[in-house]
């Protein structure tokens, strides 16, 4: 044995010694679907996107030049439920943008702590233009509509109380509009602000580094950006207006963006508008966050708007591929894994101590190739970089941990839709959206 | 037994009861105040059917310069429609039924009225009119309980000072009554508390919600629809259609309250400057300066009910001193004794050479009590009596203490009358605070006032 061959493990010189054949038979799953999906594609796009670079900065410029010329009015609206200590906090935020020509307007959802008290005083002090209250809690979606029924603004840009903004993100998240007048919502770019304090934040810093922002940047580059996170993006007020604003939720963010989608306009992914949240800190709060989300993936994007599979008038293959890849990758390439590991218990039992390092060592392998692209695309390489000792752990961050959640949301989703039982939304109204099939 | 007779024709009646030898005058128009000497009467009846004219009368009485006749006992018929509104003018009500009755009050009032003396050096208004209404209070036995009025410009009238003071200055009143409080006259609790004008301290505020961003009053509320299945809210006008109401984002109908639809909030429409908000802002306009006051510029008032004291019965009997013009500022400052010795000198020689009198006084406080108690408490009780000697001296006098339990002061230029009153109120109020203050039964306070023009340099 030569020196070279002692320092590989033995489980990969066993893959050697059998040849590619078998490891891509073995290893199906990787090879076809993740590799593929998320190396491949990302460094290609990434390829693209750097030759293409000069001509879209001169389109950039002049896009944000015209921005500042027209000067259009905007309306910040931030819908939300006892988020009064945030308030503050955001207000300060948003008078440190280097675009002002904005009103801001906050909708209390029927807070039961001292946010009402706050949102009045502020109005009051002029740090927001109008502070509204429903005495009854109706729901983020309404909360959402009764800011945009007061909103004078040509554009309306949602945001979540919880968060922070770089002092351009309004001016970044608007440009995308002067690119192309096809553009009807812009998604901001949501990043993980309390990463420090847990490892479970952490996970998922990398994890929104690694899908929400090169995985939005692909999505969008490819022409299926299909979410806009509820915590920071705009929308163009007559589309908004002709879509009928938001829908009962949970994960009407998903569903504004479809609906824009459906109505023929362009969705765009705004990379530099950067926006900072907090996430869970705890697991199990992270766990009901996500069983809320993945219930809405199988509600909306496989029940509400089934329609965008089904060869009709208003089919588009953009749309069409937007939701399929979603739905592929998470719904069908869940199960698909269950027939992947069955597949491998049962066909391979006695190689398991070969099987299960090698699959470790090639989830691990792509998270940091995965993470180069992070690095490649980001504008906070410094800070960023830091977290690449958690890698790692990514593997059973999403390899299982989120897995498993999710497979469970579409369980309870498919078969006792669940999520109209959510107490994110008041009965009353998921009840009636559950008649309506909303 | 009583008889009714009027002396000649066109003059007003009298009522004389020869028993107890009273004479009440009936009046029925408010030139009879003018016209007769109602100061050698007496009582008043104030007999007429027209509200006005019987509150005229009242008040040319009560606010007559004459002390005499604006604390005489004056009673209204019974008959006249709404008198409890101007029950603040009038010391009761009359009826041929309770003549008797009211006869004996008449006299209550007189009797005790007699017992207070006139007063003595009254030069300020404010406590000539407190001194008036001290007697006023003292003879009817009553405390000054604010009646509603809404002719009054704090929504509240006092019995005497509400028929002197202007309606429209009834702040004046207020300001009167605590500062005489806070000397210990009345006794002070409140039973409302009201909000007055910033600029004018009127009580006849309209609050109105306004634009918090123009100030218009002219506003439109309107209910906001929810919307249950599509999550659409609106104004209810937006989903009313003719007899009907209808979802513009999803065309259903709306039936069901509660079921299909709640109204969450309302919203304010500004129809000057078409501002939206929820919280109008409200502000309350002056009714009587027309200064429209942000809210929390309002000044608060408390409505009290104002009861004698001890002390205002003394000085309802006896008389006050003017003292409380400038309470802090104008109190004689204790000087040392060797101060006190020389200006005691030039004060015999001076007074050699005039008319005047000039008086010493001396307190002298027997108390073991006082005499077990340490150097700072001792100090503490030095500093309280030279306070209480100095509530009743002109700013001119002169104080000096040699130790905790006695004390000496000059009054300069006062009459023997007035003198010997200020040693009395100052030798009460010692021994109050002795037997309040310290809870010293036991203490002897020697008194003593001489004259100073008959006195020999004794320092």
């Amino acid at each position: 044995m030569t020196v070279y061959e002692q320092l590989i493990p033995e489980y990969i010189n066993y893959w050697f010694e059998v040849g590619w054949p078998k490891f891509i038979r073995v290893f199906w799953f990787f090879v076809l679907f993740e590799f593929t999906r998320y190396i491949l594609l990302d460094h290609l796009i990434y390829l693209v996107k750097w030759i293409q670079k000069p001509g879209t900065s001169k389109g950039y410029e002049w896009a944000k030049r015209k921005l500042f010329i027209e000067n259009p009015f905007v309306s910040i609206i931030i819908p939300g439920k006892n988020e009064g200590e945030n308030l503050y906090k955001l207000t300060k935020s948003l008078a440190e943008q280097t675009y002002t020509n904005f009103e801001l307007i906050i909708v209390d959802d029927g807070s039961d702590d001292n946010t009402p008290l706050i949102g009045r005083n502020l109005e009051k002090r002029g740090l927001i233009d109008l502070f509204l209250r429903n005495q009854v809690r109706g729901g983020k979606a309404s909360a959402a509509n009764l800011a945009l029924q007061y909103a004078k603004g040509e554009y309306i840009v949602h945001l979540d109380a919880d968060c922070s903004f770089d002092m351009d993100a309004i001016e970044q998240v608007l440009i995308p509009f002067f690119l192309d007048t096809r553009i009807g919502a812009v998604g901001g770019n949501v990043k993980v602000r309390n990463a420090e304090e847990s490892l479970c934040a952490r996970l998922q810093s990398i994890e929104y580094l690694k899908t929400v922002f090169v995985g939005r940047i692909i999505t969008s580059h490819l022409g299926i950006y299909k979410i806009i996170s509820g915590a920071f993006g705009a929308f163009r007020r007559d589309v908004l207006d002709q879509v009928g604003g938001w829908d009962i939720g949970p994960g009407l963010d998903g569903d504004i963006t479809i609906k824009i989608r459906k109505s023929g306009y362009k969705i765009y992914f705004q990379s530099k508008a950067i926006c900072l949240t907090s996430v869970p800190k705890t697991f199990k709060r992270l766990t009901k966050q996500r069983l809320r989300w993945d219930k809405s993936i199988v509600r909306f994007r496989v029940r509400k708007h089934r329609d965008v599979y089904l060869p009709n008038a208003n089919f588009r293959w953009s749309n069409f591929f937007a939701l399929f890849e979603n739905v592929f990758y998470n719904i069908v390439l869940d199960l698909t894994w269950i027939i992947y590991m069955i597949d491998v218990f049962m066909n391979y039992n006695s190689q398991l101590s070969f099987i299960i390092p090698m699959n470790f060592t090639l989830y691990v392998a792509m998270g940091y190739i995965q993470f180069i692209a992070v690095l490649l695309f980001t504008e906070r390489r410094k800070e960023e970089v830091k977290l690449w000792k958690y890698i790692p752990l990514m593997t059973i961050y999403t390899g299982l941990y989120l897995r498993l959640v999710r497979t469970t949301a579409y369980y309870k989703e498919f078969f006792f839709k669940r999520s109209y039982e959510d107490v994110w939304n008041p009965t009353k109204s998921s009840k009636m959206a559950r008649r309506f099939g909303f | 037994m009583f008889e009714l007779i009027q002396l000649k024709p066109n003059t007003p009646k009298l009522l004389r009861y020869e028993r107890e030898g009273l004479e009440v005058i009936v009046l029925e128009k408010v030139q009879d105040v003018h016209f007769y000497d109602v100061a050698k009467y007496d009582g008043v009846l104030v007999q007429t059917q027209r509200r006005r004219e019987a509150t005229e009368i009242l008040h040319e009485i009560r606010a007559n310069t004459n002390p005499v006749i604006s604390l005489k006992p004056v009673f209204l018929s019974s008959t006249l429609p709404g008198y409890s509104g101007i029950s603040y003018l009038f010391d009761g009500t009359y009826s041929d039924a309770e003549f008797a009755v009211r006869i004996q009050s008449i006299k209550e009032i007189n009797r005790r009225l007699k017992e207070t003396k006139i007063d003595i050096g009254l030069v300020n208004y404010d406590t000539s009119l407190i001194q008036q209404t001290l007697k006023f209070c003292y003879s009817r036995g009553i405390s000054l309980e604010p009646q509603r009025n809404r002719n009054s410009a704090i929504g509240f009238s006092y019995p005497f000072l509400s028929s002197v003071i202007e309606e429209k200055d009834s702040i004046r009143i207020l300001k009167l009554l605590d500062q005489f409080s806070k000397v210990g006259y009345f006794a002070k609790q409140t039973v409302d508390v009201i909000q007055g004008c910033k600029k004018c301290s009127g009580g006849y505020l309209n609050y109105r919600e306004t634009c918090p961003r123009c100030s218009s009053r002219d506003l439109k509320t309107e209910d906001l629809i929810h919307h249950f299945s599509c999550a659409h809210i609106a104004p209810e006008s937006v989903f009313r259609k003719e007899d009907h109401m209808e979802c513009p984002k999803c065309d259903k109908k709306l039936r069901h309250i509660g079921i299909d639809y709640d109204k969450p909030s309302a919203v304010y429409t500004c129809n000057s400057c078409d501002h939206e908000f929820q919280n109008a802002k409200i502000k309350a306009l002056c009714v009587d300066c027309g200064h429209d006051n942000e809210l929390h510029q309002l000044q608060r008032f408390s409505i009290s009910n104002y009861e004698l004291t001890p002390m205002g019965e003394h000085a309802a009997k006896y008389g006050m001193y003017e003292i409380h013009e400038k309470p802090v500022t104008s109190k004689p400052k204790c000087i040392s004794l060797a101060m006190f010795g020389m200006f005691r000198k030039q004060e015999i020689e001076r007074l050699n050479n005039t008319d005047t009198i000039s008086w010493e006084g001396s307190i002298k406080l027997n108390s073991e009590m006082i005499k077990g108690f340490g150097e700072n408490q001792q100090q503490l009780i030095r500093e309280e009596v030279q306070n209480i000697i100095s509530e009743y001296l002109h700013k001119a006098d002169l104080i000096t203490s040699a130790s905790a339990c006695w004390y000496r002061f000059i009054l300069f230029d006062k009459d023997e009358e007035m003198a010997m009153k200020i040693g009395e109120l100052v030798q009460n109020n010692v021994t109050k605070l002795l037997n309040d203050g310290l809870n010293d039964h036991t203490h002897d306070i020697e008194l003593l006032v001489t004259s100073l023009k008959t006195e020999n340099d004794r320092v």
